[in-house]
């Protein structure tokens, strides 16, 4: 099976990398983490809106001792994935807080602000 | 960014959690003070301590009342102690007499447990004159859901609506009744935004606004400050 051609750079969508912090009290895991994302998108946005944020959960960046990850979306709809992060407050009926600690533009960035000292203490960057 | 949270409820109020719990989980999601709330019922109320902290700690004072007359009686003897008077919007006339009494620095959320969103044009004009702030409930959009949450978005937003028009300064809480219920200052800024706030303004509602009600109040309850008089050095 063939795969399109990568579209040319000003033809492709523009993204940004939204990281995270999960507060709570027991470790949260992440398939209940994504499906509480996915619940709350829906509920907040709705289908079309969530549609427009163009999310992707970056499986492989999710942290789950620290609790940090990222989470990919269009640069116009930030404060949209912002707030419908906010709105989580049970995760498994798990009290939670969702902390954004700020929003880059490559993985690269995010990974030397956010997770560069993962083997010893991860930075408390806000 | 110093972001504040005026209206957080802990065990002193109607909160779950100790005062320490809700300081402990303030600090750590970057806020530069918080407003530790009680209600006023007896005039025992006003004296009271809060711990020593890196926050910066705020004495707010919420008045729930059932008629105007009362409402002003009550902000008299509260003024003299509290740093912060919030008004336990939801009721037309309660909001009314709110907006029109320059003791009073905030409204908290007018629309609750209404149909439409509180405030009118009149409310909007006296609250601009008397510098009484409106305020937008964070927690009332977080807990509720479907046709409330529906709803409460949409009294909010005309709310605001309302107030851009009319110059009426906006304040963002969390209105907190457990350590769960806060969100970090930027997060609460979103939420203006996306409901018609320009996102600088939404900010400020968060930082700018909240600290200067504080400063303000501080000078009067100081002596340093009256209607239209202000003493800046002391020779």
């Amino acid at each position: 099976m063939t795969n399109p051609k990568i579209l040319p750079p000003v033809m492709r969508d523009v993204r940004r990398y939204l990281i995270f912090e999960i507060i709570s009290d027991n470790p949260v895991n992440y398939g209940d983490f994504v499906k509480a994302v996915w619940e709350s998108l829906i509920s907040f946005l709705g289908e079309l809106g969530t549609s427009e944020c163009k999310i992707w959960i970056i499986r492989n960046m999710y942290n789950e001792n620290y609790q940090r990850g990222i989470i990919k979306c269009s640069h116009t709809r930030i404060e949209h994935l912002r707030i419908a992060l906010s709105m989580i407050h049970n995760i498994s009926e798990l009290p939670v807080i969702i902390r954004v600690l700020g929003v880059t533009g490559t993985i690269k960035s995010a990974r030397s602000k956010y997770f560069s000292g993962e083997e010893n203490e991860l930075q408390g960057n806000a | 960014m110093e972001f504040y949270d005026l209206v957080v409820h802990s065990t002193q109020s109607v909160g779950e959690n100790s005062t320490e719990d809700m300081i402990n989980m303030a600090e750590r999601l970057g806020f530069s003070g918080i407003g530790i709330s009680k209600f006023f019922t007896t005039r025992s109320d006003l004296n009271w301590e809060l711990p020593e902290t890196k926050l910066d700690m705020i004495k707010t004072i919420i008045l729930k009342s059932k008629t105007p007359d009362e409402l002003k009686t009550m902000a008299n003897e509260a003024r003299k102690k509290a740093e912060i008077i919030c008004v336990h919007g939801g009721d037309y006339e309660i909001n009314r007499a709110a907006c029109e009494e320059s003791m009073i620095d905030i409204l908290l959320h007018p629309e609750l447990g209404r149909t439409d969103s509180g405030i009118d044009h009149i409310c909007a004009k006296a609250a601009a004159e008397n510098n009484v702030a409106v305020e937008v409930d964070f927690r009332e959009i977080m807990e509720s859901s479907y046709k409330h949450r529906v709803s409460a978005l949409a009294y909010i937003k005309q709310n605001i609506e309302i107030c851009n028009k009319y110059g009426v300064p906006i304040i963002i809480s969390s209105n907190a009744h457990s350590k769960w219920n806060l969100r970090t200052g930027r997060d609460m800024a979103a939420i203006g935004y996306l409901l018609g706030m320009e996102l600088a303004n939404a900010i400020d509602s968060v930082s700018s606004v909240p600290l200067k009600i504080i400063t303000e109040n501080r000078k009067k309850l100081a002596g340093l400050k009256w209607q239209g008089v202000e003493i800046i050095d002391k020779p």
